[in-house]
């Protein structure tokens, strides 16, 4: 279980400071499958980074199952990201050097031992097997998105964190990461997903909306 | 490893910077072997060319008359001829060449000469080096350049010296000094020549004391009083001197320059380090955000650096060996031949310090890449 509490963050500019969040409070489950949706500046990113135990919040606490992930050390933090959370990100955030299977496989390079047999079957249940030794460049926006996705589910991960996974997809691409997010959740796995894609309205999934860093209503 | 294998992937997906880098790495290292077998050469060709002035310590007899010495270049007393073994036993002592001479003046066909006798020049334990001066074998002589001229004598001939048949091996060139009408010929030849057996009148040597701090001459008597009591010493100092100030300027060359050129190329490659650190954020962002520590991302890079060290110091290697080869004999007439030759132990040395020195160079970016802000680099994106 996740809880939020009264979270908030702050960011010193040179402009000033920047309250991107404030007094988020929010509890999800295990098996949940949450939308958080907004316009662009309200905070879904800083709330997806804080959740995901990589942007400590400026109050507030983020705790998994009772434990106050930024009251732990860093390496206990890193260790923790890889081994509950999966990451799928707009931007891909592919290595341009590694080669599809390689690019899965990094997920596991933090714990010293890759798994090729299980991002093989990764990229076979997602339509990426006669790509596997290809580069990014070599990929579509869509396959990118894929692979991006047979990463984050590498590792089997209890949660996986999407920030816009659709937003530079053509709808047919958008809808196969979205059906693979569904299974993810199927599965029992927790799916939360910062997102204003259209297609994600069909997501049967509780929704959150935020406004300039605050809850602005609980959906469904 | 799996850090490993994307460190590999890495250098080979950004060759240019790789290239550039290799390059800074193998300038440094190339510059360096080239400088320390230049310098060796140097010191050599320098203690060669210095030869032409001759050895720059005499070792005579205590009773000898200094005075009468240094006005007639030959010593008045002998002293035993095993005093030139004590003096080569010795270890960790500034001298070298150490040069056995028996001399005396006669009189030959009607001319005056001065006979030396020459042993086989000897060194002390772990100061081996190749002779400075020509052996003359038994039963041989050569001969100063007035001898020959005046008395028609050639190469070749035999003649007969108090009694004793010597072969003229060589008629030397024209000196300008004493050696012109002197006959050289073995230690052995010219004792039973002066009827001086087991004696000699001195021993010429080298000092090694070009770097050496305070006056040469007192701490080359002090070391020689101390093993032989029953000599005196005196040092050429013009010799002496000529022969520091050359190697020490080489040196101080050397020394001046190669720590700019160590400083250009680790500045070169700490550029490129912080550049493909740059270049590289998301690709840090992403791993920090999939748990990886700053250990791996420290190996990222210096990993990446320790091989860049490792492939520059093999090219560095060749380079300046090939360098030195090709240029060498140009610039070292004397003896490039002997001294300037493939050293693996050089390879040894560069392929440690290398990776080291590649190591320091990317410290500072590597620091900066393990202190990137995971959200802060993805959110940019």
């Amino acid at each position: 279980m996740l809880v939020l509490n009264d979270l908030g963050k702050t960011y010193r500019t040179r402009a000033g400071e920047v309250r991107a969040l404030h007094g988020v409070s929010l509890r999800i489950d295990e098996g949940q499958f949450l939308a958080v949706r907004g316009p662009s500046g309200s905070g879904k990113t800083t709330l997806l980074m804080m959740i995901a135990a990589m942007l400590r919040p400026s109050r507030g606490t983020v705790q998994f199952d009772g434990t106050d992930v930024y009251a732990i050390s860093g390496p206990e933090r890193a260790r923790f990201r890889a081994r509950n959370i999966g990451f799928v990100f707009q931007m891909f955030h592919l290595v341009p050097y590694l080669n599809v299977v390689e690019n899965i496989l990094v997920a596991q390079g933090a714990r010293g031992q890759t798994e090729g047999a299980r991002a093989r079957s990764l990229l076979q249940r997602l339509g990426l097997q006669h790509r596997m030794y290809h580069r990014p460049g070599a990929l579509s926006a869509g396959e990118k998105q894929r692979v991006a996705m047979a990463r984050a589910l590498l590792n089997q991960p209890r949660w996986i964190l999407a920030d816009e996974p659709t937003g530079n997809l053509d709808p047919e691409n958008a809808q196969c990461v979205l059906t693979c997010l569904r299974e993810f959740h199927r599965a029992g796995g927790t799916v939360i997903v910062a997102t204003h894609s259209p297609a994600a309205q069909e997501l049967d999934a509780r929704t959150i909306h935020l406004r300039e860093g605050m809850i602005e209503e609980h959906g469904a | 490893m799996f850090v490993i294998r994307m460190v590999l992937k890495e250098m080979w997906h950004r060759k240019v910077n790789v290239v550039l880098a290799v390059l800074a790495v193998t300038t440094a290292v190339a510059f360096s072997i080239a400088f320390f077998t230049a310098a060796k050469a140097s010191d050599r060709e320098t203690a060669r060319l210095m030869l032409s002035m001759g050895y720059n310590v005499h070792i005579i007899a205590k009773d000898a008359d200094a005075g009468g010495f240094l006005i007639n270049g030959i010593p008045d007393k002998t002293m035993p001829a095993d005093y030139v073994d004590k003096l080569a036993a010795q270890r960790n002592i500034s001298y070298n060449h150490l040069l056995a001479t028996l001399e005396g003046k006669m009189n030959w066909r009607g001319m005056e000469i001065v006979l030396t006798g020459i042993a086989p020049e000897v060194c002390p334990p772990g100061q081996k080096k190749p002779p400075m001066t020509f052996q003359v074998d038994p039963g041989t002589v050569y001969l100063g350049y007035r001898i020959a001229e005046s008395l028609q004598v050639k190469e070749g001939q035999t003649i007969s010296l108090g009694g004793k048949d010597l072969k003229v091996k060589k008629c030397l060139a024209e000196s300008g000094g004493l050696d012109d009408v002197r006959m050289q010929c073995s230690l052995r030849d010219a004792q039973e020549i002066l009827n001086q057996p087991g004696q000699i009148t001195g021993i010429k040597a080298v000092d090694c004391l070009c770097f050496a701090t305070g006056d040469p001459v007192v701490t080359l008597r002090k070391e020689i009083a101390a093993i032989l009591p029953e000599a005196q010493v005196l040092q050429v100092k013009a010799i002496a001197n000529a022969r520091a100030k050359q190697r020490q300027m080489v040196h101080k060359i050397f020394a001046l320059m190669l720590p700019f050129v160590v400083a250009a190329c680790g500045v070169w490659i700490g550029v490129l380090a912080a550049m493909n650190v740059r270049d590289r954020q998301p690709e840090i962002g992403l791993l920090r955000a999939l748990g990886y520590d700053a250990g791996a991302i420290c190996l990222l890079f210096l990993g990446k650096a320790v091989l860049l060290g490792w492939v520059g110091a093999g090219v560095g290697f060749l380079l300046g060996t090939s360098l030195g080869l090709t240029y060498g004999p140009g610039v070292f007439e004397i003896t490039a031949k002997a001294m300037i030759r493939w050293e693996p132990s050089l390879l040894v040395f560069a392929c440690v310090l290398a990776p080291l020195f590649a190591v320091v160079a990317s410290v500072i970016p590597t620091l900066i890449a393990v202190t990137y802000d995971p959200a802060a680099t993805l959110r940019e994106e």
